[in-house]
């Protein structure tokens, strides 16, 4: 198990002084950077474009090495750790050769469980969000927020505890992009799971996450952390209270001074 | 894919009736069958020979045809395979197939005979020859066309090598290998019927050799006609395999 904190909430995930440089670049893109997720909890990551958010991805999942530092999930470095995190990425990335349910068995193939253990999981996966019905269509016969679904539902399949999810909905028309981002949050109240978030778009932050982790400098030496005052329960009005809005003000200044260095 | 309508298809069927008719009644006029024979001489003359074409000089040459292309197949497979995991090989093989691609094989194909006699293997080796470096290329091409990303996110889920290759390779590969079979099977039955006219004792080529020998032109251009039509046939059914099973040609 994590570490328990003052106040009581297990640290899931735990990025500790890291310093990152790409191959052939001089100047780091992360440096000294230093930030943890809580166990369970939904926590946004945004910063101006070209900050350094799928980088930190990146090296998440091991596609890449730091300079230096640590990252650890569950108190150990994930140097020495498999399938710890489940990760979706922008495109859909389906197979187009697979259906539905071929493709959220995937990952599970990968793992080599067993032929009937894939058929099971995938199964109720796709019950519980919904797309039992689609399991024998291709991705092509789906509409670009029904293929974000599968994609979900693929990352769901990995079945590690913590899920990192980058720019999901970025590529979709507005009103999907506003019914995913709900049908999300009501995933992850189902789903017992930590999901770490990256974003550019302040509202979508507001909305699904407990937590927004602002990046700052250039390289990326800083994090701002920001609590969101809504409650569990959400819906769309919320956005429109007066603190929120001052809220999503100040997440927009903050990010266009950022974006101005 | 849309379907071709009769009404689409009304100009190509009226331009070779027309040519088909042109023909007829040139033929009719020089009236000198042996070099110049009309379509219904040729039509007549195999029914005429049925027996002899179908059931002894066809078969010997399907058998050419497949076997030499099955081999290609293989062959072209393989390499294809070795240049992907071994970089060493593919700076070898690559100038090597270009090279290959150049030669114009009926040229060399009496050398084959030389060497293997009048054998099924001499040409085998034509049919090969002349075939498999464009499935070895395409083949290979496709290995390469996979996704990178889809790549990299399967290297997030724990895949190795084999199944990054089983998984996405192979079937990113499958749209370029099939069009490299819709390409090799023509050369397939022309390279077929060039090496039995070269070299043979059986086979539609070696016949429709031996009739100008004879100045039997209908005899001539029988055996031509059942070649042209096996190769239609073949690539019938080539299309069809195609449209029914990657659907996701445009997708990869």
């Amino acid at each position: 198990m994590g570490h328990v904190l003052g106040d009581a909430k297990i640290i899931m995930l735990k990025f500790e002084n890291i310093t990152f440089t790409y191959k052939g670049e001089e100047n780091p893109v992360l440096k000294n950077l230093s930030f943890c997720v809580e166990d369970k909890s939904f926590v946004s990551i945004i910063g101006a474009s070209g900050s350094g958010k799928t980088t930190i991805f990146r090296l998440l999942n091991s596609l890449e090495k730091p300079d230096s530092g640590n990252i650890s999930i569950d108190g150990k470095n994930i140097e020495n750790l498999k399938n710890y995190a489940s990760y979706m990425p922008q495109q859909d990335l389906l197979f187009p050769w697979r259906t539905v349910e071929k493709n959220v068995m995937l990952p599970m193939q990968i793992q080599k469980k067993t032929k009937q253990e894939q058929v099971r999981i995938a199964g109720e996966i796709l019950e519980k969000v919904g797309l039992y019905e689609y399991s024998k269509k291709y991705p092509r016969e789906l509409s670009g927020g029904m293929r974000q679904r599968v994609s979900f539902a693929r990352t769901l399949c990995q079945g590690a505890d913590i899920m990192l999810l980058d720019e999901p909905f970025s590529a979709l028309d507005s009103i999907t992009r506003i019914n995913l981002r709900e049908w999300l949050r009501e995933q992850w109240e189902n789903l017992d799971r930590t999901i770490l978030f990256i974003t550019h778009d302040v509202e979508e932050a507001i909305y699904l996450s407990e937590k927004i982790l602002v990046l700052t400098g250039n390289p990326v030496d800083d994090i701002i952390e920001i609590k969101v005052p809504l409650p569990k329960k959400r819906d769309r009005n919320m956005l429109e209270e007066p603190d929120i809005r001052d809220l999503k003000e100040k997440l927009i200044e903050l990010l266009r001074s950022e974006a101005k260095e | 894919m849309k379907k071709t309508s009769v009404a689409e298809r009304m100009p190509s069927v009226i331009l070779v009736a027309a040519i088909f008719a042109a023909w007829q009644i040139a033929a009719m006029i020089i009236n000198m069958q042996h070099i110049l024979p009309s379509p219904a001489d040729i039509i007549l003359k195999i029914w005429e020979l049925k027996e002899s074409l179908f059931l002894h000089h066809l078969p010997s040459t399907l058998i050419t045809i497949f076997s030499g292309w099955g081999l290609s197949i293989v062959t072209g497979v393989l390499l294809a395979c070795l240049m992907r995991f071994s970089a060493i090989a593919e700076a070898c093989l690559k100038p090597l197939l270009i090279i290959t691609q150049t030669v114009p094989v009926i040229c060399i194909s009496p050398l084959f005979v030389v060497w293997f006699g009048y054998t099924i293997g001499a040409r085998l080796i034509a049919v090969v020859l002349s075939t498999f470096f464009v499935i070895t290329l395409n083949t290979y091409d496709g290995f390469l066309s996979a996704d990178i990303k889809k790549k990299e996110w399967m290297k997030t889920c724990g895949a190795n090598a084999r199944q990054i290759f089983f998984y996405l390779e192979v079937p990113s590969a499958l749209p370029k290998f099939v069009t490299a079979l819709k390409m090799t099977l023509p050369w397939a039955v022309i390279d077929a019927a060039v090496a039995e006219w070269l070299g043979a004792t059986e086979g539609l080529g070696y016949f429709s050799k031996r009739m100008i020998g004879k100045m039997d032109g209908a005899a001539v251009f029988a055996p031509v006609v059942i070649l042209c039509v096996i190769a239609l046939i073949c690539m019938a059914v080539l299309k069809h395999l195609d449209k029914k099973y990657i659907r996701y040609r445009s997708e990869v």
